[in-house]
């Protein structure tokens, strides 16, 4: 028995060998579907993945001051304020913003000295002083002085005195941190003001229900954002765009099942052939199972190989065509190390969206032939 | 003396013309295998673990934004963005969607009266 499975084998793979193009084709048309879709899967699961996990590490929510022309600065007493309200453990003031710069815009934030002290020592950065910056490894600047013009409500020149390590370029890819003097000055803000209130709560759940008495404590009207949303709009987007991505490729599956089809209908030959089988003492089963076989011999290596090319283009480290192909980015993306702990549910995934219709094609042709009768197989001919 | 006849061993197959089919086959179950191993070391331990850098950086600078899209752009600020459409039901309300339970205790809903002497 075990012989007969291992000829069955050897036999399938010789006669796949009696067709070496059309064999390679069939591989190399599926293992490239294989990695088109898995691909934007993977990319949309690895981007709300991390984005989940580093924002673990952000504010527990955001509280802005709105008015109908938009946001307004806080005063810095507004985190004693908030502070007030059980459940808040901490609050923090920050200043930040978005300016351009003759290159392209950056994000500014003002250095807190005692968050930055808090770093290990493979991201150490020092806090800047006045008229110095640090920046992440996308912002541009020339190389003899390193001198950035900024120009927010009024315009500062500061020198890149330090980078951000391209292993956070998640966090810092465009991302410019100065002194918080110079930020406020940048930025329009007067001493004691800022952008908006980053507030820690004790336990994260509680950070909804906080929302109305955070609304009521201030003297004016504020939007407050948790990280549970903030969340949820990146799981949105991504989860959006891969579910379209694999929409698109179903038509491709379905091509790829009737070319299947039509190869292994022209494979296994003339109907008479198909008698002389029978007439030899092969059983339908056999006939139907060396197509199983020679079908799965093409197949699963095909979808493997697209799978582990898949996983490759969206986890190997330096990563940078997901952020130029499909999030904006020109001249320079950022470098995304993506966490890669979900992949298997994925991979299952797609090997089940094309090995179902490739299989089933497979199943269909082959048993449409192998029921027929060797005798009228035989007389009839083609 | 002649050598005797090799004895029949009719537990082998003649390979000679199989060899090719043999060499298919093994290439298929190598590339298989490689990715199930991967699928499985990945599962547990991380083909390519991200590094832990970037965590504590977005907690020391305070931000709840990631530098996924480029700066100015809507998408960069998923939540705080000032949408383009003006949710309110009615345009007396404010600007900001108010909560229920206060939008009926406050005046603006309130049931007129009819004015006493």
């Amino acid at each position: 028995m075990r012989h007969r499975r291992y000829a069955q084998f050897l036999w399938a793979g010789r006669e796949l060998l009696a067709h070496p193009g059309a064999t390679l084709l069939m591989a190399l048309s599926m293992g490239l579907l294989t990695t088109m879709l898995a691909t934007g899967l993977l990319l949309s699961q690895a981007l709300t993945a991390t984005t989940s996990r580093l924002l673990d590490q952000g504010p527990d929510l955001v509280v802005r001051r709105v008015t109908p022309d938009g946001g307004q600065p806080i005063s810095s007493q507004a985190a004693d304020l908030a502070l007030k309200i059980p459940g808040i453990t901490a609050a923090r003031p920050r200043i930040w913003g978005t300016v351009p710069t003759p290159q392209a815009a950056v994000t500014v934030v003002a250095a807190d000295r005692d968050a930055l002290g808090l770093l290990n020592a493979n991201a150490a950065i020092q806090p800047p002083k006045r008229g110095d910056a640090v920046a992440g490894s996308g912002v541009r600047v020339p190389e003899p002085d390193a001198h950035l013009v900024l120009q927010g409500a009024a315009a500062i020149t500061v020198r890149v005195t330090q980078r951000f390590p391209e292993e956070t370029d998640l966090v810092s890819h465009d991302l410019v941190m100065l002194h918080p003097d110079d930020a406020r000055h940048l930025l329009g803000l007067a001493p004691d003001e800022a952008c908006d209130l980053a507030l820690g709560v004790f336990h994260p759940d509680e950070a909804e229900a906080l929302r109305p008495e955070l609304a009521r404590v201030f003297p004016w009207p504020v939007h407050i954002a948790t990280r549970q949303e903030t969340r949820k709009h990146y799981a949105t987007a991504f989860g959006r765009r891969g579910g379209l991505a694999a929409l698109l490729y179903i038509p491709a599956v379905i091509a790829l099942a009737l070319l299947t089809a039509g190869v292994i209908r022209q494979q296994i030959g003339s109907r008479s052939r198909v008698g002389l089988l029978k007439a030899l003492g092969w059983t339908s089963r056999d006939i139907v199972a060396l197509q199983i076989t020679k079908a799965a011999i093409v197949g699963l290596p095909a979808i493997a190989g697209g799978l582990m090319l898949a996983y490759a283009l969206v986890y190997a480290p330096s990563q940078t065509w997901a952020g130029m192909l499909l999030l904006g980015w020109q001249e320079t993306a950022p470098i995304m190390h993506l966490d890669a702990g979900f992949a298997a549910p994925v991979f299952l995934e797609v090997a089940g969206i094309l090995l179902i219709p490739y299989l089933a094609a497979v199943l269909w042709s082959s048993l449409l032939q192998a029921a027929s009768n060797p005798h009228d197989l035989l007389n009839r001919g083609n | 003396m002649p050598d005797s006849p090799r004895p029949a061993e009719p537990d082998r197959f003649p390979l000679d013309r199989l060899v090719p089919a043999g060499w298919l086959l093994g290439i298929a179950l190598t590339v298989v295998s490689l990715c199930v191993l991967t699928l499985t070391y990945d599962t547990f331990s991380g083909v390519f673990p991200p590094p832990d850098q970037a965590a504590p950086l977005l907690h020391a600078i305070g931000l709840d934004e990631l530098a996924l899209v480029p700066s100015g752009r809507p998408a960069r600020r998923p939540v705080i963005s000032s949408s383009p459409i003006d949710w309110r039901y009615g345009p007396v309300l404010p600007r900001q969607a108010p909560e229920l339970i206060p939008l009926l205790k406050s005046e603006l809903l309130a049931t007129p009266r009819a004015a006493t002497p």
